[in-house]
């Protein structure tokens, strides 16, 4: 898969501002965005998902064109057929885990096809949730929510799955167990994805590419092939990447334009 | 005190409450959706300007009525040449002056009902192919719906409860447009305890069965 981001938006909030510059261009089916909080991840992935507009730029998956400002592109969020897996997995309060994971299948006024209920049905078995599938998101535990939150995503078969920070909102040990878990459904449905984290055990265990982000700009991106021949790992590169971080007072201010070392085109 | 003197206020206020309740959910709603969603300069202001029947004498906002709906007002002439009704002083009247005065405790709950509803779930089910309709009635509705109902019933309340908006546009004809609130006045006027005493009653039992379930409907969920 090629994909390749090229974007920059202004925020302003007041007296502070906040400018994202985003860039990188990588063939590698799992890219993690590896960066502090507040360092512009989050907002790019936002971005490709179609939920923020960029200021300009250009989003491309797998050659198809998402956004392209000098083009007047912009697909809305919901014909990108990009899965965004949000960090408190944003599943629907007043639905039934099969219920959500039925969601995006569902057509206006139309009850689910035989086809999409095997789907349904297919997903919950896959991710264990069958016993589950009439409880609701409160009622089931983090795991099983991270569960429901990637079955539901992929049942509409996205170009690309979006992944916030998918092991924040679970505990150490569970965070091991989960990880290695999504490595196996990324692999078993052979789908592309990009991840956000901040923590660089993430970076070496999924991912084939990093994009290293600090105060709103890409100062790194490697692939693993590359961190092998120059003798190192993903997450070391990643660290490196985003050290000028913790060497300023603020993430919003100062570091910005020096602290961009390597842009990468 | 005769039966119909009773039961004619009684189906009337129904009926002109039940309507301006329709009128004030689906617009209340409406705005509460579309000023929730859009950024425009003035936005505060409109949200001012339909919050205002809240606040405002009820005989002003009936005098306001007049200077649109009347007879020679901007709209009057229009309404009666086109649809061919009249609403000052019919029923039909004090269903707008009804919903007029309850819209805004739709609206007021919808908006913050709309708000509390979570950014991202509704952002969910964008990226996952729904349009901004199937996102409003499968996702914001569903969450919003306690809040959005505990305003309609507020406004059910207040529209029965309407009297000044109402003496200004409809008048207290018996018979025609008087409805409970109207009969309380006359009936006291007339010195007909009973009936006063009855309608008081009803009025009463039905508000606080009002405010009782708005209450339950306010505690969230265990």
């Amino acid at each position: 898969m090629r994909f390749e981001v090229d974007i920059e938006k202004r925020l302003t909030d007041g007296t502070r501002s906040f400018t994202l510059v985003s860039r990188f261009s990588v063939m590698e089916e799992t890219i993690a965005l590896f960066g502090p909080s507040g360092s512009g991840k989050s907002l790019t992935l936002r971005a490709v998902a179609g939920l923020m507009r960029p200021d300009k730029g250009r989003i491309a998956v797998d050659g198809v064109v998402l956004f392209d400002s000098e083009e007047g592109i912009d697909l809305p969020a919901r014909e990108r057929r990009v899965g965004f897996m949000f960090q408190d997995y944003a599943l629907f309060p007043h639905l039934t885990v099969r219920e959500n994971v039925a969601f995006g299948l569902k057509r206006p006024l139309r009850p689910l096809s035989a086809e999409a209920k095997r789907r349904v049905e297919e997903l919950l078995d896959i991710f264990g949730l069958a016993e589950t599938a009439t409880a609701y998101p409160r009622e089931i535990s983090g795991g099983q929510r991270q569960r429901a939150g990637l079955a539901r995503t992929l049942a509409c078969q996205p170009r690309i799955l979006l992944l916030d920070e998918p092991f924040s909102a679970l505990d150490q040990p569970l965070r091991v167990f989960m990880r290695k878990e999504l490595g196996q459904a990324l692999e078993r449905f052979r789908i592309p994805a990009a991840l956000v984290t901040h923590d660089p055990e993430d970076v070496e265990a999924l991912a084939g590419a990093v994009a290293a982000y600090d105060a709103g700009r890409v100062t790194t991106v490697c692939s693993a092939s590359e961190a092998d021949l120059r003798g190192e790992t993903l997450g070391q590169i990643a660290m490196r990447g985003v050290a000028a971080a913790y060497a300023c007072e603020s993430v919003w201010k100062g570091c910005g334009q020096d602290g961009a070392r390597t842009q990468a085109a | 005190m005769s039966t119909a003197s009773f039961l004619f206020p009684l189906f009337l206020t129904l009926k002109v409450a039940v309507l301006a309740t329709i009128a004030s959910l689906t617009m209340g709603v409406a705005a509460a959706y579309l000023l929730g969603r859009t950024a425009f300069p003035g936005r505060d202001w409109l949200d001012a300007v339909l919050t205002l029947p809240l606040v405002m004498p009820p005989t002003v906002l009936g005098y306001y009525l007049i200077v649109v709906i009347g007879r020679r007002g901007f709209l009057g002439p229009f309404l009666e040449d086109v649809f061919g009704v009249s609403l000052m002083f019919t029923w039909e009247g004090a269903a707008v002056a009804a919903s007029v005065v309850s819209f805004p405790l739709v609206f007021k709950s919808a908006r913050a009902a709309l708000e509390g509803v979570e950014r991202n779930l509704e952002d969910a089910a964008r990226t996952m192919g729904q349009s901004e309709l199937a996102v409003f009635f499968r996702v914001s509705l569903p969450l919003a719906w306690r809040g959005i109902l505990a305003g309609t019933l507020l406004a059910f309340a207040r529209a029965m409860g309407e009297f000044g908006a109402t003496l200004m546009v409809a008048g207290n004809l018996p018979g025609r447009t008087q409805t409970m609130s109207m009969a309380v006045y006359s009936a006291v006027q007339a010195g007909d305890k009973t009936l006063a005493n009855l309608l008081t009653a009803v009025i009463s039992v039905v508000c606080v069965l009002i405010l009782v379930i708005t209450g339950k409907l306010a505690k969230p969920k265990t």
